[in-house]
């Protein structure tokens, strides 16, 4: 579904990517982990191409030439027009992302939670709501490949149950590829059905989300396992 | 109508900029009807006769350009400033990225509607410099009209050909002070080129050359091609940021 090879970003001396691959499958929620810096973002914005590759090749769906009418994404926090309501700033993506159903506005509503504030201008929502409207503009148009950045943030508890519900749910059900990051290894650890770890820039490991109890050795938390997969897997550690 | 023509027409009607802008252009005629009535007034009397300004049709319409070549810059830039740095400052700019919708034509989608925008503001302000003038009862009706509205039309379009390249700078800035400070600095430099008779070279200079802010108003030779130029250019640099920048 998307496939990223030997993906690398330069920014001068600084290396952001260092010659990355990873591949999320139909039907497969991947949970990108890293630590704040660590190139997730620049990484994500590659795979969407919003960021240019110094280095390596990006495929989505198999083919060349990118068809971004089949992606969705939630990248650097949700956003909308703060003087449009909850609806018509749906209704904007609709149209940009040439999704022919008007019904699907009201669906992407319905599923992320907001009917009681669809008449709502965006501005005046919370952050939690913020969210979920970004959340609703990513997955409005039933995209095949989901790429969320953080999609957690702001989000209350039942919020983010929801939402790890209608994540498995698009990915299980429907055949969607998600990809989330986070740096949080509790919550994508629910979440996920394989994670990757990135640390400066480079993709450190990857193993699937039911490896992660025996991991945990019974006493640490999942916060100790990341941090110690983070040590055990850097370079200087393998030497 | 065209997705990205649509969206771009919705934000902008839906937001305060067109209720705004459109007060704000009605004030340079205001102001130049100040001028031109202000024989009670010693002060501002003194003023109007250094600049020009007669208390009649030419006098007002040599007001209007003078107020147009500077202060209409500047609203039209801080128009097309917020037009393109609003998607910064909203942090929805990554949200136009990644589209079956080309950024090239969310870019000239943006364009058509700040321009089509901008000339109905022009449009609005000559009928209301045409209303006010003849409710002043101003001496010099019919013929100085007929030969100032082309003066005044001529230098709305300059103006806002002009200022498109502005959206250069709010895009790569990022936001609206790039813009805003890139506006300012064009219109001092073309004021202050157009004075050492620079309007022939540089296109920011001919708005002030035209407007009579620099003596006799005057278009320059090749002044037209080259504004055309420079819009061209704004547009097209605009759209080539827009396509090929790091986001």
């Amino acid at each position: 579904m998307i496939e990223a090879r030997e993906l690398t970003k330069r920014y001068g001396r600084t290396t952001a990517v260092d010659g990355l691959s990873l591949r999320v499958a139909s039907g497969e929620v991947y949970g990108f982990l890293g630590l704040n810096g660590a190139g997730k973002s620049t990484t994500i914005r590659m795979l969407l191409g919003m960021t240019r590759p110094t280095g390596g090749s990006v495929r989505l769906f198999d083919r060349a030439e990118p068809d971004w009418s089949r992606v969705g994404y939630l990248v650097d926090g949700a956003h909308a027009y703060p003087g449009l309501t909850v609806r018509e700033n749906l209704e904007l993506t609709r149209r940009l992302r040439r999704e022919p159903v008007p019904a699907a506005v009201d669906r992407a509503i319905e599923l992320l939670g907001l009917t009681p504030h669809r008449d709502r201008r965006a501005g005046t929502l919370s952050q939690g709501n913020a969210q979920r409207l970004g959340l609703a503009k990513a997955v409005l148009h039933r995209p095949d490949l989901l790429i969320l950045d953080e999609p957690a943030n702001g989000l209350d508890p039942a919020g983010i149950v929801e939402l790890r519900g209608t994540l498995r749910r698009l990915a299980h059900e429907d055949g969607t590829a998600i990809l989330v990051s986070s740096h949080i290894l509790a919550e994508v650890a629910r979440t996920a059905d394989r994670i990757g770890i990135i640390d400066r820039g480079r993709l450190l490991t990857e193993f699937p989300a039911t490896d992660l109890p025996r991991c945990t050795c019974g006493t640490e938390n999942l916060e100790d396992v990341f941090l110690r997969l983070l040590t055990d897997h850097r370079p200087e550690a393998a030497a | 109508m065209s997705a990205a023509l649509w969206t771009e027409t919705v934000k902008f009607l839906r937001s305060r900029a067109p209720w705004a802008t459109g007060v704000a252009f009605l004030l340079p005629v205001l102001l130049a009807a100040l001028f031109v009535t202000a024989s009670d007034d010693a002060t501002l009397a003194g003023k109007s006769q250094a600049l020009g300004i007669t208390p009649d049709w030419p006098g007002f319409h040599t007001a209007l350009l003078q107020i147009d070549a500077a202060g209409g810059f500047l609203l039209f830039g801080v128009l097309v400033t917020w037009m393109f740095g609003r998607e910064f400052s909203d942090r929805t700019f990554l949200d136009l990225l990644a589209l079956p919708t080309s950024r090239t034509a969310i870019v000239l989608a943006k364009f058509t509607v700040t321009t089509t925008w901008l000339l109905l503001l022009g449009a609005l302000q000559t009928a209301a410099w045409l209303a006010t003038g003849t409710l002043l009862d101003l001496p010099g009706g019919p013929g100085a009209v007929r030969e100032g509205l082309p003066d005044l039309l001529l230098l709305l379009a300059l103006t806002v050909a002009l200022t498109l390249p502005v959206a250069l700078a709010a895009s790569a800035g990022r936001g609206y002070l790039p813009g805003v400070a890139a506006t300012v600095a064009l219109l001092v430099s073309g004021v202050a080129t157009a004075t050492t008779g620079g309007a022939t070279w540089f296109p920011w200079a001919v708005p002030a050359a035209l407007g009579g802010l620099t003596g006799t108003p005057s278009l320059p030779p090749l002044g037209l091609a080259t504004v055309a130029a420079t819009a061209a250019a704004g547009i097209a640099t605009t759209a080539l940021w827009w396509q090929r920048a790091d986001h």
